[in-house]
């Protein structure tokens, strides 16, 4: 059976249909949150709580194709929630570890750049390169054109980079 | 353009990727999520569209697109303030059209302002045992999906208000992007108001946002009393025979009572064709967009029709046509799911392509013309114990076949299963009319 017809399953009530599908997107969830919240722990309650909203809006989904963005979107809706609650930043052990690891420090630089994106801006920069969605796709779940989403883009690249040079210009100094 | 930008963020997604996962741990929140969800659907209390009290009501939403309106009430309609919104929500109505060109409409103005959504509590009209109020929702930001959830409705001064049922309609819940939205709430009563001030809450949900509202308002206007028709005639259409015990006039709506006679050889499931007519020629038909039937048992039913409150006819009957009705042991149909065979359904083998899982049954319905109904409005087992959770399902299909079915609970139910028919395309017709008045 493909995905489709799987997606199709959930939303007329099978229950494992469903959780077979959340299965097939749980990392991609987790990773969204982890990259919105930095924080484990809060990242797996997001998993819980996505579950729960995907389960009860399953049947307001119009096109089973979209299912992944959608359930991102949900996501990501729920950490822009959550940021706003918080108001404070928590940096995540496992992040400052990891970015050790690599071997570019600039792209702490990013993270934290990302991070003093809008919301529209930071959604679409997590759509199309953390997800790797082509501007097409996200239009379509977007409903928005497709010309639209370029403008987003483009203005969300903009500012990233602007932010970037406010960040290199303090560091060469 | 961009490309250190793009190249960075794309070693960022890597960094990610590459990052350990506690499986287990999402396992658990997935699992804990889920479990929420299930016993949250299980609590009656919070349901998209909401329909409670009645057991068993018949709910039709119709989207609306154009309206047509005589110049006369155009110009009467366009003297108040809001009211050209408020018409084209009921312009499928003539009732509520009529109450409003009677003036029988009172306006409320509340406006509450959230964060990111305002609405505005436009007008009411009442009667003693119904209230439609007419809403407006404005957001700053186009959104696509407009839903008024955990809809309240409450007496001010703790009169108990006997809400039978209710439901919020809006304009189109799903649909363009837009920042407003236009919308009905419909409560119906089992008893006569008693008290004029009502306190309502609901919940308003966009794409983007979600807020609180509260409203306090007022009736002002003193309600008309019901008009009530004995009739206890009984008539037959091809052997049925079905006996119209009262019409209730209501300014909302007209209740219809009628009682089918136990011996009947067909059941019938749904009164397709009934209006009132007056000496003109004039028709009242059933309600297009909301309630139009309450069940109160197998053979017992009140219709519901367009409102003539506000017109006085010299001459006024009541008028029925085709019915959908089956056979009386063909009220059920019947499915071996051991052996995914259909047992009994009504003559003409419409149903075929039998699917049986876990949890569902459906089957593929042929029908000459498109038939827009649910099917099965419950389900038992071989015991004659209904499985508590079901809900029916169509999906559109063309050159008029369709899947039908239904979902219940995953679990071991006694052998064989039994559909309750709730409609089902095949009619008894007739040329029946019933003075009125």
């Amino acid at each position: 059976m493909d995905f489709e017809e799987l997606v199709q399953k959930a939303i007329h009530g099978d229950d494992s249909a469903f959780l077979e599908i959340i299965q097939a997107v749980k990392i991609d969830l987790y990773k969204t949150a982890l990259a919105y919240l930095r924080n484990e722990g809060e990242a797996l309650e997001a998993i819980q709580e996505v579950t729960f909203r995907a389960y009860k809006g399953l049947k307001k989904l119009r096109e089973p194709a979209y299912f992944n963005t959608w359930v991102i979107r949900i996501m990501i809706n729920y950490c822009n929630d959550t940021l706003k609650n918080r108001r404070r930043l928590i940096l995540n052990e496992d992040l400052v570890l990891a970015t050790e690891y690599a071997e570019n420090h600039s792209l702490m630089e990013m993270e934290d750049a990302i991070q003093g994106l809008d919301e529209r801006s930071r959604e679409i920069i997590t759509l199309k390169y953390f997800h790797d969605l082509k501007i097409k796709e996200i239009a379509l779940s977007l409903d928005y054109p497709e010309g639209t989403v370029k403008t987003w883009l483009h203005k969300a690249l903009k500012s990233l980079r602007s932010k970037l040079d406010e960040k290199g210009g303090i560091s060469n100094v | 353009m961009f490309e250190k930008e793009e190249k960075d963020l794309s070693q960022l997604k890597k960094m990610y990727d590459d990052l350990p996962f506690p499986e287990e741990a999402i396992d658990e929140a997935i699992f804990s999520g889920f479990h929420q969800a299930k016993a949250h659907k299980n609590n009656p209390q919070k349901k998209k569209w909401l329909l409670s009290g009645l057991a068993a009501a018949v709910f039709i939403i119709g989207f609306l697109t154009s309206i047509r309106v005589s110049p006369v009430f155009a110009s009467y309609v366009s003297s108040i303030p809001g009211m050209e919104k408020l018409v084209e929500l009921i312009s499928d109505n003539k009732g509520l059209m009529s109450a409003v060109n009677h003036e029988y409409v009172q306006a409320i103005n509340a406006t509450q302002e959230n964060e990111n959504i305002k609405v505005t509590l436009d007008s009411v009209i009442a009667d003693e045992k119904g209230m439609v109020v007419f809403q407006t929702i404005e957001v700053k930001e186009k959104q696509e999906k407009f839903y008024v959830n955990d809809l309240k409705l409450e007496s001010a001064d703790g009169t108990e208000l006997h809400l039978g049922s209710y439901s919020y309609g809006a304009h189109q819940p799903h649909g363009d992007l837009r920042k407003t939205e236009m919308a009905t709430m419909d409560f119906f009563f089992e008893e006569p108001l008693k008290t004029k001030e009502f306190i309502v809450t609901f919940t308003v949900e966009t794409n983007d946002y979600e807020e609180d509202f509260r409203f306090l308002f007022t009736l002002e206007k003193p309600l008309k009393a019901t008009k009530t028709v004995e009739l206890n005639e009984t008539v037959s259409i091809e052997g049925q025979k079905i006996t119209v015990k009262n019409i209730k006039i209501y300014p909302l709506r007209v209740a219809v009572h009628v009682v089918m006679d136990p011996k009947n050889s067909k059941k019938i499931l749904s009164f397709d064709d009934i209006h009132l007519v007056d000496e003109n020629g004039e028709a009242w038909t059933k309600i297009a967009n909301g309630f139009t039937a309450h069940f109160i048992n197998d053979h017992e039913q009140i219709l519901y029709l367009q409102s003539n409150y506000f017109k006085e006819p010299k001459e006024l009957y009541l008028a029925m046509n085709k019915l959908q009705a089956v056979d009386q042991e063909d009220a059920y149909v019947k499915v071996d799911v051991e052996n995914k065979k259909i047992l009994n359904q009504p003559k003409g083998n419409l149903l075929a392509d039998l699917k049986v899982e876990n949890g569902s049954v459906s089957f593929m319905l042929d029908t000459e013309r498109e038939f827009n109904y649910h099917l099965f409005s419950s389900i038992r087992d071989a015991d004659g114990n209904d499985i508590e959770g079901s809900s029916g399902f169509w999906t559109g299909g063309n050159n008029g076949m369709k899947e039908v079915g239904i979902n219940f609970p995953q679990g071991k139910y006694r052998n064989p299963l039994e559909l309750k028919l709730s409609f089902f395309p095949s009619w008894i017709e007739g040329d029946v009319k019933i003075k009125v008045e």
